[in-house]
C-alpha cells in the first residue's frame, strides 16, 4: 500500500518535472545550434584562426583577406544553408509522420524528390547536350548548384508531382491511399530518370549524380530566397500544431473533433512542399535527415505534442544538419564527401534503433 | 426534465450511395429519438446496420433521404466545430499513440473550446480533471497511452469525449476489446454520463446480455434492417430479440433475456431439492446437458442433500442409487449411463448444428 503511493507520488513528480525540462532542453538545443554554427564557420579545409571569423563576421578587415572571401562567400551561406535547410526537413517530415501516421513517413514520401530529380534529369541529360560538353564542365567549376536552371527545374519537377497528388488529395477520404499515390508517382518519376541515365553520356549522368548527393554549398542568392520561404512555412506549422495534435488520435476522431480533414491537408502538403521542395531545389535531395530528427526529438522531449515537437525539430535539425556538413567536408583536409552519404550514416542508426528498441521503452514505435 | 430530443430523425434512409448507380439503402423510414438523460443501446447482427446508422447520426456519411436533428438544429446547418461542442464520439479502432499522456489525449478533447494552439485555459484543465475522475481514470493521468490496457485506454477515450462536454456522447461498440468486468465496468460508466442532466449517451454494442440489463431504450435492427425501439423488457416481449438474432443450434431465452446453446435434448429428470443457490446452478448444469427439468412421470431423480455442511447429488433410477460430491461427478456419470441414446442418433443430426457441432454434443461421444 506505501509502496503504490510512493510509486505514485514518484509519477506525479515526474510529470511535473517533465514540463520543467522541456525549456531547459530547448535552451540546451539552442546553444548546440549555435556552436555547431560556429563550428561550421572555423574548420574546413582553410585553416582561419577563430578570432578571424569572427572579426570578419563583425565586419573588420581580418590580417589574412582571402579568410574573409572564403567565410563570407563559402562557409557563412553554406551554414546558413545547413541550419535551415535541416530545420526545414526535419519538420517537413515530423508533419507527413503525424499525417500519414507512419513513423516511416519523411518528407520525401509524397515524392517530391522524385519530382525534383525527374526535374533536373530532364535539364542537365535531355538539354544538357545543347552546350554539349560545357555544361558538366562549367557546372563544376562553379560548383553545381550555382545552377538557377537546375534549381528551378528542381523545384517545378516536385511541385508538380506535389500538385497531382494535391489535386488526387481532395477527392480521397483515406490517407492511406494518398501516400500510397505518392509512392507511385515516386515509382513513375523514378522509372523516367532511369530511363533518361540509361541514354545519356556518362559525363552527364556523373553531371546528374553529383547533384543527387546533396550538398549545403549555396550562393547568396539562393539564401536570400531559401531563408525567407523556409522562415514562412516553418511560422506556418507553428500554426497547424492544434490540428497536428488531433490527428495523433486518427482521422476520425480529429474530424469528429471539428478539424477540417480536407483544409487540414492540404495546408500540410503544401508546407511540406515547401519546405522539401525549396531544399531539395537548392540543396538536392538530402536523405534521412526528415526521417530521424522527428523520432529523436519525440525520444528527447517525451512527447508527441507538436507544440513542443515544431520548434524541437527545427532545432534539433538544424544543429545536425550542421553537424553533417562538417563531417562532409572532413575539416582539415581537401576532401569532401557526399552530403547525403553522410546523413544517412547518422540518420539509418536512428531509425534502426527506432525500429528495435522503440517498443521496449514501453512507449511504441515514435508515431 | 425531458424536453425536446437531442437527436431525432424523421423518414431517415441509411446506407451507401454510389456513383451512376441507385443507392443501396441499409434501413429505411427511421423515426427515433434520443431524449436528455438516455442510455440507448444500438443492437442488432453483424451487418445489419449498425455502424452504417451511428456513422449517420455523426454527419461522417450522408444519409439517402430524411431529415436528421441534433438538439433541435438540422445536422447539416452545424459547422463542423458547432457539432463538436454538442456530440462527441468515441470509435471502435483502438487508438496506438506512443509518447502521449493519458491526460494529454483527453486534453484533446477540448480542440473545440480552445483557441489556435490548442493551449488549455483554467476551465479547460478543470473539464479535463473532472472527465478523468468520472470515468475512474484520475490515477491514469500521467501515465503514457501505450502503458495502458485495453480498458484503461477505452476509458481514457471516453474521458475525452466527455472533455468536448456534449449533450450526446455516441460510442461505437465501445466494449469490443474488453473481458466482461471491464464490459460491465464501462457500461456502469456510461450509464452515471448519461444521468448527468441535459445528456444522453448512445452506443452499439454486441452483448445482448449487457445491453438488456443495463440500456433505458434499446435501437434494434433485425437482419431485414426492420427498426425496432423500446424499453428491453417491451422488445423481449413482443418476441422481436429472438426473430432478430437466432439461428441454428442458438435461441433465444425469453425468461432469461440471454441467447443460449440449443443442446440436444436427452430426456426429463426430476430434480429435488430446497429454494437456493445449490438447486439454480444444479438445474443449469442439467440443462447444458440437455435434460429438461419437469418434477413428474421421470425414470431419474436427482436429490440436492446436505451433511453437515457438504453438498451432495443422489442420482437414483429404478434400479440404481449413486451419491456425488461434484457437479461435474454428476454429469459426467448422466452422459456415461444415458450418452447412448444421443450416440446413436442419425449423423444428420449433427449437421443441424455446424457452428456449434461440439456444443451441441458435449458428452458421450
Amino acid at each position: 500500500m506505501k509502496k503504490t503511493e510512493k510509486q505514485k507520488v514518484n509519477k506525479e513528480m515526474q510529470f511535473k518535472g517533465h514540463s520543467q525540462r522541456t525549456p531547459l532542453l530547448m535552451m540546451f538545443f539552442l546553444i548546440a545550434l549555435f556552436f555547431f554554427f560556429a563550428l561550421d564557420l572555423v574548420l574546413g579545409s582553410v585553416n582561419i584562426p577563430l578570432g578571424d571569423t569572427f572579426s570578419v563576421l563583425l565586419g573588420k578587415v581580418p590580417l589574412d583577406e582571402s579568410s574573409e572571401v572564403i567565410i563570407m562567400n563559402l562557409r557563412l551561406p553554406r551554414a546558413l544553408a545547413a541550419a535551415f535547410g535541416g530545420a526545414a526537413l526535419a519538420v517537413a517530415g515530423l508533419l507527413m509522420q503525424t499525417l500519414f501516421r507512419n513513423p516511416l513517413a519523411g518528407p520525401f514520401i509524397l515524392g517530391i524528390s522524385s519530382g525534383a530529380s525527374l526535374g533536373v534529369a530532364i535539364i542537365v541529360l535531355l538539354f544538357g547536350g545543347v552546350s554539349a560538353a560545357t555544361l558538366p564542365q562549367m557546372l563544376r567549376s562553379t560548383g553545381f548548384l550555382g545552377s538557377a536552371t537546375v534549381a528551378i527545374a528542381a523545384f517545378i519537377g516536385s511541385s508538380a508531382v506535389l500538385m497531382i497528388v494535391l489535386f488526387v488529395s481532395r477527392k480521397i477520404d483515406s490517407n492511406v491511399t494518398i501516400l500510397i499515390l505518392g509512392l507511385m508517382f515516386g515509382y513513375i518519376t523514378d522509372s523516367l530518370v532511369t530511363v533518361l541515365i540509361h541514354f545519356s553520356d556518362p559525363e552527364k549522368v556523373k553531371a546528374f549524380s553529383e547533384w543527387t548527393f546533396g550538398t549545403f554549398d549555396v550562393r547568396w542568392a539562393e539564401i536570400s530566397i531559401l531563408v525567407p520561404v523556409i522562415i514562412i512555412a516553418l511560422i506556418l506549422s507553428f500554426l497547424l500544431t492544434k490540428p497536428l495534435n488531433a490527428l495523433l488520435l486518427g482521422e476520425e476522431y480529429a474530424t469528429s473533433m471539428g478539424m477540417s480533414l480536407s483544409r487540414t491537408r492540404s495546408y500540410l502538403i503544401v508546407i511540406t512542399a515547401l519546405l522539401a521542395g525549396i531544399v531539395t531545389a537548392f540543396c538536392g535531395p538530402i536523405a534521412f535527415l526528415g526521417v530521424a530528427v522527428p523520432h529523436l526529438c519525440k525520444g528527447v522531449f517525451v512527447t508527441a505534442d507538436h507544440r513542443i515537437l515544431v520548434p524541437g525539430c527545427t532545432l534539433l535539425g538544424g544543429g545536425l544538419a550542421l553537424f553533417a556538413d562538417m563531417i562532409a567536408h572532413l575539416p582539415g583536409s581537401n576532401l569532401t564527401l557526399p552530403l547525403s552519404s553522410v546523413t544517412s550514416m547518422l540518420g539509418a542508426p536512428v531509425i534502426i534503433w527506432v525500429i528495435l528498441y522503440g517498443n521496449k521503452l514501453g512507449r511504441g514505435v515514435s508515431v | 426534465m425531458k424536453g425536446t430530443p437531442l437527436i431525432s430523425t424523421s423518414d431517415l434512409s441509411i446506407g451507401y450511395k454510389r456513383r451512376n448507380r441507385e443507392p443501396t439503402i441499409v434501413s429505411g423510414n427511421l423515426n427515433l429519438s434520443l431524449m436528455p438523460g438516455e442510455l440507448v443501446c444500438l443492437i442488432g447482427p453483424n451487418g445489419a446496420g449498425k455502424s452504417t446508422l451511428i456513422r449517420t447520426l455523426i454527419g461522417m456519411q450522408p444519409c439517402i433521404s430524411g431529415d436528421i436533428h441534433l438538439a433541435g438544429k438540422l445536422l447539416n446547418d452545424f459547422t463542423a466545430m458547432e457539432k463538436a461542442r454538442v456530440l462527441s464520439v468515441v470509435v471502435t479502432s483502438q487508438v496506438s499513440i506512443s509518447h502521449f499522456r493519458a491526460f494529454d489525449v483527453v486534453s484533446l478533447g477540448r480542440y473545440p473550446h480552445t483557441g489556435w494552439s490548442g493551449t488549455l485555459s483554467e476551465k479547460d484543465r478543470q473539464m479535463v480533471s473532472y472527465s478523468l475522475a468520472a470515468v475512474g481514470a484520475n490515477e491514469l493521468s500521467s501515465r503514457y497511452m501505450s502503458e495502458l490496457s485495453d480498458g484503461e485506454k477505452q476509458k481514457v477515450m471516453i474521458a475525452r469525449g466527455l472533455a468536448q462536454d456534449p449533450a450526446v456522447l455516441v460510442l461505437d461498440e465501445p466494449t469490443a476489446f474488453l473481458d466482461i468486468p471491464h464490459k460491465i465496468e464501462i457500461m456502469r460508466i456510461l450509464k452515471s454520463l448519461s444521468r448527468h442532466p441535459g445528456r444522453a449517451v448512445l452506443l452499439s454494442i454486441h452483448d445482448l446480455d449487457i445491453a438488456v440489463r443495463t440500456a433505458d431504450k434499446i435501437w434494434l435492427f433485425n437482419r431485414k434492417g426492420e427498426f425496432y425501439s423500446g424499453a428491453p423488457e417491451d422488445l423481449i416481449l413482443q418476441g422481436v430479440f429472438g426473430s432478430a438474432f437466432e439461428m441454428g443450434g442458438v435461441h433465444f431465452d425469453s425468461k432469461k433475456g440471454t441467447f443460449i446453446i440449443s443442446p440436444e435434448k436427452k430426456g426429463n429428470v426430476s430434480l429435488i431439492g430446497e429454494d437456493n443457490t445449490e438447486y439454480i446452478w444444479t438445474s443449469h448444469a442439467l440443462e447444458r446437458a440437455g435434460y429438461t427439468i419437469c418434477n413428474s412421470n421421470t425414470n431419474v431423480t436427482i436429490e440436492i442433500q446436505n451433511s453437515n455442511g457438504d453438498t451432495f447429488w443422489r442420482y437414483f433410477n429404478h434400479a440404481d442409487e449413486h451419491d456425488f460430491y461434484s457437479i461435474a461427478d454428476l454429469i459426467q456419470f448422466l452422459s456415461k449411463t444415458h450418452g447412448n441414446d444421443g450416440f446413436q442418433k442419425p449423423l444428420s443430426d449433427y449437421s443441424r448444428y455446424p457452428e456449434f457441432g461440439q456444443e451441441a454434443f458435449p458428452e458421450g461421444q
